[in-house]
């Protein structure tokens, strides 16, 4: 590239481009779990020859980053790159390049002197698609066909046209067409904002300028990316985490990751995790590196993400396992069950190379699909995720506590207002709130678990609850302790009060029963003991550790008459604690 | 003698305005740091002087003064607010630290949360709950309420924000909360939610409250005393203060409302773009704003800025209606720099007033904008500021040779081109995010430039963008002050109203409508010179699921809204909803979500004389020529014009440089100035 400043604007052209499309799929889809919750992520792709890149990407879901190029690249290929100007391809089967089948990938193919070249895409979380459970959680299927409407890439628009026929066979499939087909019309009209910038960029600068410009902006991530591996020692580092269940009796299900690293570039090796499972956790490859480079993003947060930042790291995954299955397995929980695992396991052989950088970058696990029959409109039937049991899941990092609801890379992922939830549906909330004792303790703590409790109001809600991290709980960091674990009760203070630690599929919860949801924070920073008194002073003060927490877990000692840290008793106690902890590392 | 005063209070400098029966006198002295008051009243006394007169007297023939400031922006940049706390529904006290889950970065994991103004022990639960249909479903426990305020008190808070959920369908727990605390300490400051943003959703309208609970005792104790150090001066007028949203409003109204002053200062700036557009004759502009650290762009319809209700203020929501300024950080003070990647950047880090650019000569050594605008010739190698500031261009060859020239093994000149294109990028970008995201074509708008260093640039942002039009005005300098002084009284009255169109009852509708037009109309009694009202209506509609709204005028003026207006403003909503998003579902049943009404007290204000046009030609303002860069043609010699001798009807061809004293205005090829009757350069190109 001759000239780096116009590769530079327009860097930054495509990455406004990208935030556009984004900002008009947040504005006009009809479901919240866009447009409050932003479940989708939107991007603008390129074609050379036969290599599908990721060009520009906005703030998103990062679970979808790196499946939405498999997506593409699946899409061309069916298509053997006959596309038109003017059509639209939808594409939603996981073994054609999605990552489960509620994830819809629409591209529009953006021509030049009639050779497609660039794509503007969205990809969106569906929250009804059709299949036997709404919502699409099904934690009982064992093969691809009963986790939802399975769709292979398909023309939704040809030549300019919508195609009517397919547009009627998706709202056949689907419990909510009308829902579905505002958020399709949402997608379309984002891809064509996509299309317009592009467009205006190509006249503005001439094609061949911006396929220069194209090259060098990938390059340049390549180039950052490569100058921060080689700084890293070369050698073997290895992480593991494990799923506790697969939701069909299968237990312990563990990834392993082996990074190697030499010079400027890594591997990361997937071999030794576990065969593909009978239940729903089984990730195909579009997630499985997702959750890898989601991870690697997060210890190297200023790169532009594109295709250059993928091309020093080699990814190899077993295949017929959890984290590469075979069809039709299942895959539907993918996303989150295992995906939370796999990127857990690379940061833990990522904490041998850069600690610093590292803490939870996952999203703890308990969700919870509602659905029911709104009598307050009409008796509408409305699917939904509520959102709010599943908050929270930010760890400490060094130098900050963890923080607000979900850890960083995804934080795009929107709280909904518990007010309009109201308005909405037939709930009524009673808390939804932080807890105390339940931060997992660390030099610098992760956030607190939130305890949410809602009751059905004037009509039945039916609950798809599912559960993880219950007895594995995410992972501290560079000796941070761990987070406390989720668990929901249905039927909570009433008579058939139960605690779930896996799943409660079809749980009705008539008109006044109540629902309790604890999920926690990411893990913790540090050793314990090691934290400032006066952060746990303030903590204590702000009800965030008890009075025993303190003692128990930092190893402060509070006067709390006088609402001061007891300074002798706390050097004491921690020196004492110090020594027995140097005693129990010489007797291993 | 009957004087009008204006008067911004900025960062470095107190810009005034001041008309009088006779002339338009504007000026500006030193802020004083942590004292804007004595600021003010060095301002005075520089009017008085210049009319041959007494603080005294002047003060006592000046009817109004209306006042920008920035003492609530100061506080939110600061934390420097009052020991606040909260009184909120049981079991939701940490709606404001969840914040939606919203993070300012997405792969950060150590970005810290943000500075608790509120911290958790200051947040106290009460047992109560109002429903989503507006009823009582908990009664409020009033013993846990007393024990709550006793709590704040022992804690030495100086101000309750009470947030309950649902509040804006019935505030009658609120409004309970507040007797309690009055009871209990009649001293402490209260805002209820339900009062200062009565609106669905929590988490927007528990901050917006939070944070009017805790600007608003500063803000109240500095007008007091100001008022009170005026009036001891002789002022018997009137005094206004610069509003968010583009109007003034009384003391009164402002001691209680903080928040709605966050922006008082570059809401200035955007009412003076609007009435020194309509004087050239332009209603339909993109204001853009360029000093030291930031680029603030406006876009204005019609005479009507943008009005915003998505903005974040050091970190926290706020979300009452303000004029939508649009922020980057690209000034003149901005720093270029070469990342690990070998690209050069722009900001946003910024050498600010010190150190300073290189060629301030003040100790500033990395390379700025205006030192690749130094190195380009588009500022005066000798200095800018009406002569007051001298440049150093070796300063700023050598920190452009050393940071960026070298390192890319590019000349110096290069390196200057590289860092004024890469800004300009950002700057355009900018410019497009107000108008093309959303739904606007820039080409039907014109640009109108200050600011010190925006006219520099402006003229590319124009070609870029393929505007036609570029309006600079003479008195950019005291452009806020201005603004203040033509600002007319406005409320901004909201209120939640959910129902779906089929449900709709136009009588509960017309209720709404008129208590809050007569809430309004009761605010702006007490406020003298006004001409008239307007009242403006209008309905945030959205298709059901959506969580978005458009806000959509009702265009009829009728007294009720009709069965007939009301179709209509759904018509309306569809067609507006295509021109924002590219689509439309006429089929589709739409929500209504929210009401509005704005309410207008329009002010007997000035406007400055319109001046004859003497010759077409310059030639009298031709100070020099000098080599100036552009983009395709190199460095090329170069008409020099000192804006000072330039006169109404003098026509100023392209390439060209107007160095006025407040800013520096570059004419690329191909464009034609004219400094037009009312003192603002019109420069046009064609297609």
């Amino acid at each position: 590239m001759k000239d780096l400043v116009t590769a530079e604007i327009i860097r930054e052209y495509l990455e406004t481009v990208s935030e556009e499309i984004s900002k008009t799929m947040e504005n006009t889809s009809v479901s919240p779990v866009f447009s409050e919750a932003h479940d989708y992520s939107t991007g603008v792709f390129y074609l050379r020859g036969k290599e599908v890149s990721l060009l520009a990407r906005a703030n998103s879901q990062p679970v979808h980053i790196y499946a939405s190029v498999h997506s593409v690249e699946t899409i061309l290929r069916t298509f053997k790159y006959n596309l038109n100007e003017g059509d639209m391809v939808l594409a939603t089967d996981p073994y054609y390049g999605g990552s489960h089948i509620p994830d819809w990938t629409l591209i529009k193919p953006v021509f030049y002197k009639n050779k497609p070249i660039f794509f503007p895409a969205v990809r969106a979380h569906f929250v009804e698609v059709g299949g036997p459970v709404p919502g699409g959680y099904n934690s009982s299927a064992t093969e691809i066909w009963q986790e939802g409407f399975r769709l292979a890439p398909m023309k939704i628009c040809e030549k300019g046209e919508m195609r009517r026929d397919l547009l009627e066979l998706l709202a056949a499939n689907n419990r909510l067409p009308m829902v579905m087909k505002g958020d399709l019309n949402a997608m379309i009209g984002a891809c064509k904002v996509g299309e317009d910038r592009v467009l205006r960029m190509v006249e503005k600068y001439g094609i061949d300028t911006v396929l220069e410009a194209v090259e060098y902006i990938m390059g340049y991530s390549e180039r950052l990316v490569r100058a921060e591996i080689s700084r890293w020692p070369d050698g073997v580092y290895k992480g593991r985490s494990i799923l506790e269940h697969d939701f069909m009796g299968g237990t312990d299900i563990n990834v392993d990751v082996t990074i190697n690293v030499e010079g400027d570039g890594c591997t990361v090796d997937f071999t030794g995790s576990h065969p593909q499972t009978r239940g729903f956790v089984n990730s195909v490859p579009g997630n499985t590196l997702s959750w890898v480079f989601t991870e690697f993003s997060v210890v190297m947060p200023n790169i532009p993400l594109n295709s250059g930042f993928f091309r020093p790291i080699k990814v190899k995954l077993p295949e017929a396992s959890v984290v590469n299955p075979k069809p039709p397995a299942p895959v539907g929980n993918s996303t989150l069950c295992i995906g939370n695992d796999i990127g857990q396991a690379v940061m833990k052989a990522l904490e041998n190379i850069v600690p610093e950088k590292t803490g939870s970058a996952f999203i703890d696990m308990t969700i919870n699909t509602v659905f029911g029959h709104n009598s307050r409109y009409g008796g509408e039937m409305y699917v939904s995720v509520d959102y709010g049991p599943s908050a929270t899941s930010s760890g400490g990092a060094f130098g900050t506590d963890g923080w607000g609801g979900y850890a960083a890379p995804h934080a795009s992922l929107k709280i909904p207002s518990f007010e309009l939830m109201e308005v909405l549906y037939p709930f009524f909330y009673l808390q939804n709130e932080y807890s105390t004792d339940t931060a997992a303790p660390g030099q610098w703590r992760g956030c607190p678990a939130h305890w949410v409790q809602r009751v059905s109001t004037t009509d039945p809600v039916i609950n798809n609850i599912q559960v993880q991290a219950s007895k594995r709980p995410l992972m501290g960091f560079a000796g941070g302790g761990p987070a406390a674990g989720n668990y929901v009760i249905i039927d909570y203070k009433g008579p058939n009060e139960q605690k779930i630690h896996m799943d409660a599929e079809g749980y009705v919860q008539e008109p006044g029963a109540l629902l309790f949801a604890q999920s926690a924070g990411g893990g913790g920073w540090g050793p314990p003991f090691k934290r400032d008194p006066a952060m746990v002073l303030r903590d204590y003060l702000d009800d965030y550790v008890s009075l025993e927490g303190a003692k128990r877990d930092y190893g402060v000692i509070i006067n709390p008459a006088t609402e001061t840290v007891d300074e002798e008793a706390t050097t004491k106690l921690r020196k004492a604690h110090q020594q027995s902890s140097v005693s129990t590392e010489i007797g291993n | 003698m009957v004087y009008q005063i204006g008067v911004d209070v900025g960062g470095t400098f107190t810009d005034f305005v001041v008309q009088s029966d006779k002339d338009t006198l504007s000026g500006k002295v030193l802020t004083t740091p942590n004292d804007e008051a004595t600021g003010i009243l060095n301002a005075i006394t520089a009017m008085a002087e210049h009319y041959g007169t007494d603080v005294a007297s002047f003060l006592a023939q000046s009817d109004v003064l209306v006042l920008g400031t920035t003492v609530v922006t100061n506080a939110m940049l600061e934390y420097s607010g009052a020991n606040t706390g909260m009184i909120t529904t049981k079991g939701f006290r940490d709606i404001i630290d969840l914040r939606t889950g919203y993070k300012e970065d997405h792969f950060d994991i150590r970005l810290p949360a943000p500075t608790p103004i509120v911290p958790r022990q200051r947040r106290l639960g009460v047992t109560e709950r109002i429903n989503a249909q507006g009823e009582i479903a908990i009664p409020l426990d009033e013993n846990e309420v007393r024990e709550a305020v006793r709590k704040l008190r022992k804690l030495n808070v100086d101000s309750i924000a009470v947030c309950l959920l649902f509040s804006f369908r019935n505030n009658i727990h609120e409004k309970r909360v507040r007797d309690i605390i009055r009871e209990e300490c009649p001293d402490v400051f209260v805002s209820l939610s339900s009062e200062v943003l009565p609106q669905v959703r929590e988490f927007e309208r528990f901050s917006t409250t939070m944070l009017n609970s805790y600007l608003s005792p500063m803000l109240s104790v500095y007008l007091r005393r100001l008022e009170k150090r005026l009036k001891e001066s002789g002022f018997a007028g009137q005094l206004f203060i610069k509003l968010s949203n583009g109007g003034v409003m009384d003391i009164d109204f402002c001691c209680d409302r903080g928040v709605e002053l966050i922006q008082s200062g570059p809401a200035g700036g955007v009412t003076a773009s609007v009435a020194v557009g309509e004087w050239s004759g332009y209603k339909d502009i993109i204001a853009v704003d360029m000093g030291g650290t930031s680029y603030d762009v406006c876009l204005i319809k019609d005479g009507q800025p943008d009005i915003g209700v998505e903005s974040w203020v050091s970190r926290y929501r706020v979300a009452t209606p303000m004029i939508d300024i649009h922020s980057i950080g690209t000034g003149g003070g901005s720093i270029a720099w070469i990342d690990e990647g070998g690209a050069l950047r722009v900001g946003p880090k910024s050498a600010r007033s010190t150190p300073g650019p290189a060629c301030y000569g003040r100790g500033g050594t990395q390379p700025t904008v205006t030192d690749a605008n130094l190195i380009l010739g588009f500022l005066s190698p000798k200095a800018i500021g009406g002569g007051k500031l001298k440049l150093d261009i070796d300063a700023a060859r050598k920190a452009i040779e050393e940071h960026i020239a070298k390192p890319l093994g590019m000349t110096v000149e290069e390196a200057a081109s590289g860092i004024f294109r890469i800004s300009n990028g950002a700057m355009t970008n900018a410019i497009r995010y107000v108008s093309i995201s959303r739904g606007r074509d820039p080409r039907d708008f014109a640009l109108m430039a200050y600011g010190g260093a925006g006219p520099v640039h402006v003229g590319t942002q124009a070609k870029d963008l393929g505007v036609k039009t570029i309006l600079v005005p003479k008195n950019a300098g005291v452009f806020s002050a201005l603004g203040c002084l033509i600002s007319n009284f406005k409320i901004f009255k909201v209120k939640s109203f959910i129902c779906r169109e089929s449900d709709i009852n136009l009588d509960e509708l017309n209720e709404v409508f008129e208590q809050l037009e007569s809430e309004g109309e009761k605010l702006l009694d007490g406020a003298s010179g006004i001409m008239e009202r307007q009242t403006q209506r209008f309905v945030d509609i959205r298709y059901v699921g959506q969580t978005h709204e458009v806000t959509v005028p009702i265009r009829s003026r009728t007294k009720r809204v009709t069965d007939l207006n009301f179709k209509k403003t759904i018509q309306d909503f569809h067609e507006l909803h295509e021109q924002l998003y590219s689509f439309k579902r006429p089929t589709v049943t739409v929500e209504i979500m929210g009401l509005r009404v704005d309410i207008i007290g329009v002010r007997d204000t000035m406007k400055y004389r319109s001046q004859p046009f003497a010759s077409e030609k310059p030639d009298d303002a031709l100070m020099e020529k000098r080599r100036v860069f552009f983009e395709n043609e190199g460095f090329i010699d170069t008409n020099i014009f000192d804006g000072t001798r330039v006169k109404p009807g003098n026509l100023i061809a392209g390439p060209a440089v107007i160095e006025e004293p407040e800013t520096t205005i570059v004419i690329y090829p191909g464009q034609e100035a004219m400094l037009d009757h009312y003192q603002t350069y019109v420069i046009e190109s064609l297609d």
